[in-house]
């Protein structure tokens, strides 16, 4: 049961992250402003893409650095599996030190909405189910491997095994408790940050004219965009690693090789020899090759959802101006 | 929306506490309906979460609203009204929001009512 389960997962898995990639096309129009708030609305515009450029550039730079730069040895791969999620949480703490820019304050008079604002106020309700729902299926996953895992030479529970009628096969590195504990934590440690920004982006205050109400709108559909799609693109990254590894791994170690006695013609005449043949233990070996193409295609998916961040953070959009009613006029 | 104006001789908290009043009674706030936190409305408005906060008590002790703590502020005030008194209401918050006084929108509306 152990070893289908993982399949399963990978396959919802993959469907809700397919659903996030066709869901989450743009639609965001140039918000419209007057003149006279025009220096306004564009001044916040650049903060706003400055912070995301920001939050963009660690993430690059953490993850590179851990996934990269980080020797493999002393930590057996734990730096490397925690790398893209460690980035996206410093990425998403770095937006919610200060997630929108503070509009100007106005001495004078002030307006103020009644609707009440929330973290789920500025995108789209399946925008954060679905990688709430990925999320939840990594978790799901990581349980299941580490629950399948073995123990290795070291005492760690990185590896797996398979019986089979005359001895068993050990692989590793497999993401069993050793891997899979660290990154639930990271999971968990991310979903709160993305909360954390959302949470930041609704009570951040509004500029006090009405007329900017649009342009505010715009900011903060802008940033949370980007924190969805970057939190959601290192998870699908992650969740690809782990996949393709344990996926590797199971199907290494469900395959036998096993010598096929024959007949061997050589330079010092006919003599007996035989070929090395593989044996696959079904349906181990099944399970482990659909994981690394369940892995590749998140991984794909993960690449896609990274291009749409970079493209929200790079997206040069400007406010749109109207026409004072006197030049309509003239 | 709902406005304060630090040229305005009334007290902050009272600006806010007529204009809700106004719309709630209005029928522009129905039953049921969810008020912004303290905090978010405090942060709007620039003002102190205190301000809004004396505003929501006050509203509150009028029956006109209810806070429950992780249940947020609703209009509890169930009020029957013409569907003009709620846009009545309306206007006035939107020529507060737009600057005008009572004479320049008493002058609105009596132009209005002559065409």
């Amino acid at each position: 049961m152990f070893t289908l389960l993982p399949l399963v997962l990978l396959i919802v898995g993959g469907a809700v992250v397919v659903l996030v990639a066709v869901r989450s096309r743009s639609s965001a129009a140039a918000p419209v402003v007057e003149p006279r708030f025009r220096v306004d609305a564009a001044t916040q515009v650049t903060r706003t893409r400055r912070r995301l450029a920001l939050a963009l550039g660690l993430y690059f730079v953490v993850g590179g650095a851990l996934v990269l730069a980080l020797p493999s040895e002393p930590l057996l791969g734990l730096g490397q599996a925690l790398g893209v999620a460690v980035a996206a949480i410093v990425a998403a703490l770095t937006l919610a030190a200060s997630p929108v820019a503070v509009w100007p304050g106005s001495t004078g008079l002030r307006t103020a909405e009644l609707t009440p604002r929330s973290g789920g106020s500025f995108g789209p309700r399946w925008g954060f189910a679905l990688p709430l729902a990925s999320a939840g299926i990594l978790i799901l996953f990581l349980l299941v491997t580490g629950l399948s895992s073995t123990t290795d030479d070291f005492g760690l529970y990185r590896a797996f095994t398979v019986e089979h009628g005359t001895g068993s096969s050990t692989g590793s590195p497999y993401p069993g408790w050793y891997y899979g504990v660290p990154v639930i934590l990271a999971t968990i440690v991310l979903a709160l940050a993305v909360l954390l920004v959302l949470h930041r982006i609704a009570a951040a205050p509004r500029p006090a004219s009405p007329e900017l109400f649009d342009v505010d709108d715009a900011l903060r559909r802008s940033v949370t965009r980007f924190v969805m799609l970057l939190s959601s693109s290192a998870l699908l990254a992650y969740f690809a690693g782990v996949a393709v590894i344990a996926g590797m791994v199971t199907s290494s170690t469900a395959t036998q090789w096993t010598t096929s006695p024959d007949w061997q013609i050589g330079a010092g005449g006919v003599g007996l020899g035989g070929d090395y043949l593989p044996t696959y233990l079904q349906p181990i070996y099944a399970v482990g090759i659909a994981e690394v193409v369940g892995g590749l295609v998140l991984f794909a998916l993960a690449i896609v959802l990274l291009v749409a961040a970079v493209v929200t953070a790079a997206l040069r959009w400007a406010p749109a101006v109207v026409a004072e009613p006197e030049e309509v006029h003239a | 929306m709902i406005t304060v104006d630090d040229a305005n001789p009334t007290p902050p908290y009272e600006q806010i506490r007529s204009q809700l009043a106004l719309l709630i009674e209005g029928g522009s706030l129905s039953f049921g309906e969810k008020l912004p936190t303290v905090r978010q409305l405090a942060a709007d408005l620039r003002l102190a979460p205190g301000t809004v906060g004396r505003a929501y008590s006050e509203l509150e002790s009028q029956g006109l609203i209810e806070s429950k703590r992780g249940a947020g502020t609703r209009v509890i005030a169930r009020v029957e009204a013409a569907p003009q008194l709620g846009e009545a209401a309306a206007l006035v918050v939107a020529a507060r929001a737009a600057g005008l006084s009572l004479d320049d929108a008493l002058r609105a509306v009596r132009g209005a009512w002559g065409s």
